[in-house]
């Protein structure tokens, strides 16, 4: 199921529509049987996925409370269900037909934030309706972004309808569709690739697909969380963003702050955190977490590689600053000299981030280690 | 307010920022309309 699709669009109006019609009061409970009832449309294994999940951990910390060993089985639950559907959903893997589950990785995510916020006892009150809408909300389903309950909470509790937020809510929606169609499948994946496809092979045409890999992934993503951003204003809520303008970040702390943004905080605040609290080593905090954050994409030694890349670069880029960056003359922020050394400090950035997609968008690590030999020795 | 018309509205005065937001939107609806059935690419991210 994608967003370019008349079904989606007919179904997104419709859930607006409906949702504005209903009593205020119902509305919760409506977001919730909306969400599920379209998830069961399109795949109905994904829905009864999703209702699981949701079920099995609010009834879960409901029933034995939110200590620290009911969150413990429920987290440890949550990740083997992660583990057992990466496994499964490989094609190679028991299942020959590759099991997909809409969303899946999304949904645990949210329940993970969900327990672990229970625990820590940062959650107002709230009822199961409320908690089934946020883990069941239309516009998140697909790709996220991974929003916060106590955030959603707030906005549910006071939505109301606002021309200027429905306003903004459709013009996010426009310019979604613009970045996923017109840019992402017509312009990078259609005209560029074919540019690329068509060089001779070296180094310049491997970085060049690093380079499409990575705008095509920008602008689809950037795309489907502008619309579910801007379909989630429709409702009258606002929700997390997921991107800000990540290619013009000056390092790749920065970036990570600035792409997929939903996803890196989830990982800073849920395994950064206890990490470096429990062996006080920051960086070796920020490594795990940045190899959580690569094999929650995908159980595979590329992604574990991809993860720790980032994690390497941030870990380095905190040294530098931490060590040379004080005994170094300052770089005045204005002038010629200030904006060659942001145009610099972004160009090293965007290219450490292009080199990372030489992992990525190779089947396996060692197609990887041949593309890295063919984009610095050519061949 | 739309972000782009309050960018509009840093370079042009009122009546001409609300006519090139409403071509601004006019184009964007064309261009998708026009590219719908291209062949989409490849997204990760609906595997997950």
């Amino acid at each position: 199921m994608t967003i370019v699709s008349t079904l989606f669009l007919a179904g997104m109006f419709a859930i607006v529509a409906l949702h504005w019609a209903v009593p205020a009061m119902r509305r919760a409970e409506f977001l919730a049987v909306a969400g599920i009832a379209s998830l069961a449309a399109i795949d109905p294994a994904s829905a009864a996925a999703l209702a699981a999940v949701t079920a099995f951990t609010f009834i879960a910390l409901q029933r034995f409370g939110a200590g620290l060993r009911p969150v413990l089985v429920v987290l440890f639950a949550l990740l083997a269900a992660f583990v057992l559907y990466r496994y499964f959903q490989e094609p190679a893997g028991l299942n020959p037909r590759g099991a997909l589950l809409i969303g899946f990785a999304f949904y645990l995510l949210r329940a993970v934030h969900y327990a672990m916020e229970r625990y820590k006892g940062t959650l107002p009150a709230h009822g199961w309706r409320e908690y089934a809408a946020y883990m069941l909300y239309p516009p998140v389903l697909l790709v996220g972004p991974i929003h916060r309950f106590g955030g959603f909470l707030e906005e549910l509790r006071n939505r109301h309808f606002a021309r200027d937020r429905f306003s903004r809510g459709l013009e996010r929606i426009l310019h979604g569709y613009a970045k996923v169609v017109v840019v992402g499948n017509y312009l990078v994946s259609g005209k560029f690739a074919g540019l690329v496809a068509d060089m001779e092979p070296g180094a310049a045409r491997e970085y060049l697909e690093c380079v499409e890999y990575g705008l095509n992934l920008y602008f689809q993503f950037a795309g489907y969380s502008d619309v579910a951003v801007g379909f989630s204003l429709l409702l009258g809520v606002r929700i997390e963003e997921n991107f800000d303008r990540p290619f013009l970040r000056r390092n790749i702390g920065q970036f990570w702050r600035a792409w997929h943004m939903s996803l890196s905080s989830w990982c800073r605040d849920y395994v950064f955190m206890p990490v470096a609290a429990l062996t006080r080593r920051p960086y070796f905090a920020m490594l795990t977490s940045m190899a959580v954050l690569g094999v929650w994409h995908e159980l595979s030694w590329r992604y574990l590689a991809w993860g720790l890349y980032h994690g390497a670069g941030i870990v380095a880029w905190q040294m530098w600053r931490q060590h040379f960056d004080s005994r170094l003359p300052a770089v005045p922020g204005r002038g010629v000299t200030g904006r060659i050394h942001e145009f610099l400090a972004i160009l090293l950035t965007v290219n450490f981030v292009v080199l990372g997609f030489a992992i990525t968008k190779e089947p396996d690590l060692p197609g990887a280690i041949r593309a890295y030999r063919t984009l610095f020795f050519g061949g | 307010m739309s972000l782009v018309y309050r960018a509009l509205r840093r370079c042009l005065p009122e009546g001409a920022a609300r006519l090139a937001l409403a071509a601004w939107y006019a184009l964007l609806v064309f261009l998708v309309f026009l590219m719908w059935s291209h062949a989409p690419a490849a997204f990760r991210y609906l595997e997950l």
